[in-house]
């Protein structure tokens, strides 16, 4: 998954950094002690006054308590104070300490058919991994790719974009620099070619951004966004996200084909000579094996099944699986089959994540519950109101640049926790339809093109050395704005133009 | 101005502050990863890294030297024989150390 499995950074690996969580904590409490405005009250009044023995103020103050945990969760994501899987604990014991949600329906609120998805999907990545099955695509990139530069561009875009919807980007980027720096190793020798290099990872990153918002599996965001949805009352499944997101993969990749050989235009426009050594080192690696056709196998029945879930399965079965109960499925799968085993799992996939993650869920579902993502929709709708961008169309492009704005400086998985439900309720509350706010943020967050750090494939790339983060700059000025004009001829075009989702609708 | 708004502000300014932060300690971090590998690669030239077949070459020679001129020791030519041969496997192994995945397929199964 794009954005998940990386043990490396993320806040995973780290230690408290005191200055920042003291920092956190004193948002937490000035917010807490602060009069509640009326507005809240007022809120609390308007969801829950119907309902009999309720205490309004203290409903009121619920609202102001989550306000407050959003924020100072905002801090411990962008600065990763607080090791990252603790930042989802504490928003459990938030609720719990404050009274906001009742001890017996704590652990409930973690619990998501997203979560299970994300951990069985970074289980089915890690195997794929294991059996080197990431490495055969970027082999069959470079024997179908033939010998241009621009036509090894695209086809290290498709190749990494297409395996980073099912696998880590992290992955992919690991697998696909080598290649590169063969290519450009090889040429180098006998053509002095630095740009060929620079060109040549930029493109692995951009591959790796432009591959996530393909399917749900390519990055927790896009489960995350599921499970905000779900917690409306819209059911999206993998076959709705992959027709919203492939369109935007696609014209990416044939966006970035022809701007990223003008912004680096290499010095060599051939690599015969590169791409015929390295094939020649490719066929080294033979046929694939038994037990690669096997994982293969398994992992195309997974995606057979996610694909048929709402229609096959559920006609057969009288129920749909859920996408986390097939990734499971999957994972397990592969361990009853002898092909991974448990070891590999605690190893492999980081389960940290995962906590984080169903933390996110958690605070999404409080979020929604106590009436606090209402409240802040209010106020954000109040605002963008006199612009005309608090409905329809308008309102998706809003989200979508405020998403690609805050990607660059938090993790996108963060950003859609912090503002996936409210932009739902401003959807909800304003008559645009969800699915168009919500996927069209998922999507928006993969838009973290500007610095080095952005994602971890950026971070992969740039250790290499090939290129500065002035490269990186470079490429988003342009790529940046390319990627939401896309993002908006999208929605408007391809969204609600040719898929027919309804702007002022409710779902599908 | 209210309480309310002064502490929104108070917040708000701390939260543009983390946000706009947060990415120089990854960045110092991704610089180190950076000149690590680049310090690793420049390392590297000017060890005497060579191929298989230029191990086997230089074995080849060492042995045709033994041969021609330790005729009368056996043994210690056979010695010096088995430490050559040692030398050979770690040059080898060495130099496939050095390879990626791309061009070692005994790298196929590790992620790396």
């Amino acid at each position: 998954m794009g954005d998940t499995n990386n043990n490396n950074s993320g806040g995973f690996a780290k230690t408290t950094d005191f200055k920042w969580l003291g920092i956190g904590l004193v948002i937490f409490i000035l917010i807490a002690i602060m009069p509640t405005p009326d507005s809240m009250a007022q809120k609390a009044q308007d969801l829950f006054g119907n309902e009999p023995g309720i205490d309004i103020a203290e409903k009121a103050l619920h609202i102001k308590l989550i306000i407050a945990l959003l924020s100072t969760c905002v801090v411990f994501f962008a600065t990763e104070a607080v090791p990252m899987p603790a930042v989802a604990l504490l928003i459990g014991l938030v609720q719990l300490f404050f009274g906001i949600t009742a001890p017996k329906m704590i652990a409930i609120t973690y619990a998501h058919d997203a979560v299970w998805f994300i951990a069985g999907s970074l289980a089915l990545g890690a195997t794929l991994v294991k059996y080197g099955l990431d490495k055969r695509v970027g082999m069959l990139v470079i024997n179908l790719a033939g010998t241009k530069t621009r036509n090894i561009v695209i086809g290290i875009l498709l190749g990494t974009a297409i395996p980073t919807a099912f696998v880590g980007e992290h992955a992919v980027a690991a697998m696909y620099v080598p290649i590169a720096l063969a290519l450009f190793t090889l040429t180098n020798k006998s053509t002095p070619a630095p740009k060929l290099g620079t060109l040549l990872m930029v493109t692995i990153a951009v591959g790796c951004m432009i591959g996530g918002p393909m399917s749900p599996t390519g990055g927790a965001r896009n489960a995350l966004m599921i499970g905000f949805l779900s917690n409306i009352g819209i059911e999206v499944s993998f076959v709705n996200w992959l027709s919203m997101g492939v369109f935007y993969t696609f014209v990416m990749s044939i966006v970035m084909a022809f701007l990223l050989p003008l912004l680096f235009k290499p010095e060599v426009d051939d690599l015969s000579d590169a791409v015929n050594l390295l094939k020649k080192d490719l066929t080294k690696h033979g046929a694939m094996t038994k037990q690669q056709y096997i994982v293969a196998f398994v992992m195309l029945c997974v995606v057979f099944l996610w694909i048929t879930d709402k229609s096959l399965v559920a006609n057969v079965l009288g129920f749909s699986l859920g996408l986390g109960g097939i990734a499971v499925s999957g994972a397990v799968a592969y361990m009853v089959l002898g092909l991974t085993s448990w070891k590999d799992y605690e190893e492999k996939v980081s389960w940290g994540v995962i906590v984080l993650y169903a933390g996110c869920i958690s605070l999404g579902l409080v979020f929604k519950n106590t009436g606090a993502s209402s409240w802040f929709a209010d106020q954000i709708m109040n605002m963008v109101a006199p612009l005309g961008l608090n409905s329809g169309v308008g309102l998706v492009i809003l989200m979508a640049v405020i998403g690609a704005v805050l990607t660059n400086l938090m993790s996108a998985g963060a950003t859609v926790a912090v503002i996936g439900p409210v932009v739902l309720d401003m959807a909800v509350s304003s008559g645009t339809n969800p699915v168009l706010v919500g996927v069209g943020l998922a999507i928006a967050t993969s838009m973290a093109y500007w610095l080095v750090i952005g994602t971890p494939a950026s971070s992969i790339v740039y250790a290499s050395g090939q290129l500065e983060s002035k490269d990186f700059i470079r490429m988003a000025t342009l790529g940046w704005p390319a990627a939401l004009i896309a993002l908006a001829v999208m929605v408007i075009v391809y969204w609600t133009g040719i898929l027919g989702i309804d702007p002022a609708g409710f779902g599908f | 101005m209210t309480p309310q708004i002064l502490i929104l502000i108070i917040v708000a300014v701390i939260l543009i502050y983390a946000l706009s932060t947060h990415g120089q300690k990854e960045k110092s971090e991704a610089d180190h990863i950076r000149d690590q590998f680049k310090m690793k690669k420049e390392a590297s030239v000017n060890e005497d890294v060579v191929t298989y077949g230029h191990v086997q070459e230089r074995k080849q020679e060492l042995f045709d030297v033994i041969d021609a001129n330790l005729g009368d020791h056996p043994t210690q030519s056979a010695q010096l024989k088995d430490i050559i041969s040692d030398w050979a496997d770690l040059k080898v192994k060495s130099f496939e150390n050095r390879r990626s995945w791309v061009r070692n397929p005994e790298k196929d199964f590790e992620s790396e």
